[in-house]
């Protein structure tokens, strides 16, 4: 999440299939409620939410499970 | 655990500086210069052949953020700049990226010619159902009956159906997705790229700011969930078939997908064959004119 | 063996001329509409562009033709158009674009009565102050009026050049007779045709700004397709061509865009002085019916009048100080026009005290020089 590029819109929030995501419940400096990974063990990497994101605001990190 | 990032992978495509852009929350815009973004790196495409031509409007303002050759026109002009550049760099990509009343209202004429010339330019409509930048205003392909600044009453005009118009001007691609359908759309975006002749997608965009508030549908993940129920995904169907309506279907899908010799083409095979007399026979003065 | 520069003696009409002259200036695009009485340069440059390795298209209207003519130019090519009265209004917001982006390109205008449709068979110079003020908005351009078949086709090198160097739209202020005409045309060599060209950065696309102006005020062009990733827009804008909403960005640019020509007036100004140096009474003409002007201004001289004539070939920037000069040894200056009173406006501002006769002409016909004579005796009966 780049947090203070978010405007808020519910795109990623509403697009995820695994509910990974909701909003944060802090202003980000854009005066909106950014939205922010709720639960990441849910995340199974689709990569939906960063092709629908507006704002470039997430993207999708691939970590090696060691 | 998501950490905090200051860059995203896709920064390189953008000019700096240029984010946070101009459209609204909840704007699917972003959606479409995402998407682009993503065809043209999928294909590696070197963004020093690249020419971005935006007409006026909301997504006009895509040609300053995206980093690559750009120019933003008078008001539906666009595919006539790109003719130029194309013709004088046929080496070069064009790609107009317009909204739906700056192409096929003042630029309808412009439209239908580049598409019967067979062009090759790529043309992404960004279609919000509105004049999205000047507060609303009806637009060619506002629906009938909907609200709005200029039809308070609601529109009594039968909006065009722009991949019929785009498939009868000659159009040799043409797509129409939405902004939810992201993944067909940047398929459908490599494929325009790639092929020679006018390509057309339609990327239904409604604006939450003015036509979604003013036909009250609601906030911009409403708007969301409209375009999931009503969306049908159709390949090769009849593009005749396709208007929208508020409360219809909307009808998403490859409508034309065919290859036909463009204007740079002939004009070069025509070139070439007057250079060829010309070395033979010569033009040494006027007078043999 | 192919030759792009018709090097030769020939007899043509000013339209031809005016297009051979654009070729040998280097323009290899050309964009236009049918349209009395210009067409025969869209259809010449239809013939020779292909041959010289250029492109000609036909557009769908006059508008899309200068929007491909902008395009052209803003990738590397040197652009033209050419029109008359009815398409020249619709060139206007693209005329626009071309001052605000700063794209270089050439616009012949060859007029015909007007307004509106009018009459396209015949001669005009209804569209004088449109050429300057057409387009909305404060901006300077470069306007030049050709009275000879051999001047349209040196004066759209003309045109080219300075088109190239300042970075404007230029245009060529022609009328129906000078391009209809049959004279007598001088191709010269092409190593003796100057040409030039835009500038070019000379520091890498990191560093390089598309509107920062260089000491002339005139910032160097990079084009598409060169690396540079550019940016033009018609919105005011910043020196990386961004839009900027701020007074100080419009105040800058607007300026900049008007000084560039403005401050570099006396370069570009150009009279031709026949006669003046000891004249009394001076007629002030552009166009075909300064020839008609030089012939009464003979023909007073043999009758003991000291008459001269100030021919003005560019109109635009208006040559203030050329014609204050003048006011001041005349006693009166006449000024043939083919409309119903456009340039003399000017020529009465700047001629300050000195009686202005203003002679409108509308309709097919120049200017007689017996008209002109008679005149000018009018003037020393008092």
């Amino acid at each position: 999440m780049i947090k203070d590029r978010c405007k808020g819109c519910g795109f990623c929030v509403w697009i995820c299939p695994k509910h990974v995501l909701s909003f944060s419940d802090k202003l980000n400096v854009r005066g909106v409620f950014s939205a922010m990974v709720k639960d990441d063990t849910a995340c199974v990497g689709c990569g939906l939410c960063e092709l629908i994101c507006p704002d470039f605001a997430i993207f999708l990190e691939r970590r090696r499970k060691v | 655990m998501a950490e905090v990032s200051l860059s995203h992978p896709l920064d390189g495509y953008l000019r700096k500086g240029i984010l946070p852009h101009i459209w609204c929350a909840g704007c699917g815009y972003g959606v479409i210069l995402n998407c682009f973004i993503r065809a043209l790196r999928e294909l590696e495409f070197n963004l020093n052949n690249l020419v971005v031509v935006s007409g006026i409007g909301c997504i006009g303002r895509i040609s300053g953020y995206i980093n690559a050759d750009g120019f933003h026109t008078t008001h539906g002009r666009a595919l006539a700049f790109a003719t130029g550049v194309k013709l004088a760099r046929p080496h070069l990509k064009v790609v107009v990226i317009s909204g739906d009343g700056d192409l096929f209202a003042i630029g309808g004429n412009h439209f239908i010619h580049a598409a019967r010339r067979n062009i090759d330019v790529t043309v992404i409509c960004a279609n919000n159902f509105v004049y999205g930048m000047t507060g609303g205003q009806l637009g060619p392909t506002t629906p009938l009956s909907a609200y709005t600044p200029t039809t308070p009453y609601g529109s009594v005009e039968h909006p065009f159906n722009l991949v019929y118009l785009a498939a009868g001007s000659g159009a040799v691609y043409v797509a129409r997705w939405t902004i939810i359908h992201v993944r067909e759309l940047i398929t459908s975006l490599k494929k325009a790229l790639q092929r020679k002749g006018l390509s057309f997608i339609e990327v239904i965009s409604p604006c939450p700011t003015l036509f979604g508030r003013y036909n009250r549908l609601g906030s911009a993940v409403d708007i969301l969930d409209w375009l999931k129920a009503s969306s049908v995904t159709r390949y090769h169907s009849n593009p005749a078939e396709a208007e929208i309506t508020l409360g219809g279907k909307i009808i998403v899908g490859e409508f034309v997908d065919t290859e036909k010799v463009t204007y740079s083409e002939l004009l070069e095979e025509m070139t070439k064959k007057i250079q060829q007399r010309l070395e033979k026979e010569g033009r040494l003065t006027l007078a043999s004119l | 063996m192919r030759r792009d520069v018709l090097s030769g003696t020939y007899f043509v009409q000013g339209n031809i001329a005016c297009a051979e002259g654009a070729i040998a200036a280097g323009c290899r695009f050309f964009a236009g509409y049918p349209i009395t009485p210009a067409t025969e340069i869209s259809e010449h440059m239809a013939v020779r562009l292909p041959e010289v390795g250029g492109v000609f298209i036909q557009m769908e209207d006059e508008i899309a033709s200068l929007a491909a003519v902008l395009g052209a130019s803003y990738s590397g090519v040197k652009a033209m158009t050419a029109t008359s009265g009815p398409g020249f209004s619709l060139m206007m917001e693209n005329l626009g674009l071309a001052v605000m982006t700063e794209t270089p390109c050439v616009l012949v205008n060859v007029m015909r009565g007007g307004p509106s449709t009018g009459q396209p068979t015949k001669t005009g110079q209804q569209d004088v102050m449109q050429a300057k003020w057409g387009s909305h908005g404060d901006y300077e351009l470069v306007v030049l009026a050709p009275a000879y078949v051999q001047e349209m086709f040196d004066l759209t090198v003309e045109a080219f050049n300075l088109s190239e160097e300042y970075r404007i739209p230029v245009i060529i202020l022609a009328d129906e007779i000078v391009a209809h005409i049959r004279e007598k045309l001088i191709i010269p060599e092409p190593n003796t045709i100057k040409k030039i060209e835009r500038k070019k950065p000379t520091i890498p696309p990191g560093e390089y700004l598309p509107f920062k102006p260089d000491e002339n005020l005139v910032p160097p062009m990079a084009c598409f397709g060169e690396g540079y990733r550019i940016y033009a827009t018609g919105l005011t804008h910043d020196e990386r061509g961004m839009p900027d909403m701020t007074a100080e960005a419009h105040q800058c640019l607007v300026r900049r865009l008007c000084d560039k020509i403005r401050n570099n007036a006396n370069k570009i100004v150009k009279t031709q002085e026949v006669m003046t140096d000891d004249a009394e009474i001076a007629i002030v003409a552009y166009g075909t019916p300064a020839r008609s002007a030089i012939s009464a201004a003979k023909k007073a001289r043999k009758e003991g009048i000291k008459a001269g004539i100030q021919r003005l070939i560019t109109i635009w920037p208006f040559p203030e100080r050329a014609i204050s000069k003048l006011a001041e040894k005349v006693e009166a200056i006449i000024v043939p026009e083919m409309n119903y009173g456009q340039l003399v406006r000017e020529i009465e501002r700047a001629a300050k005290t000195t009686p202005v006769i203003h002679l409108p002409k509308l309709g097919e016909e120049l200017h007689r020089p017996s008209e002109i004579l008679e005149a000018i005796r009018r003037i020393l009966r008092g």
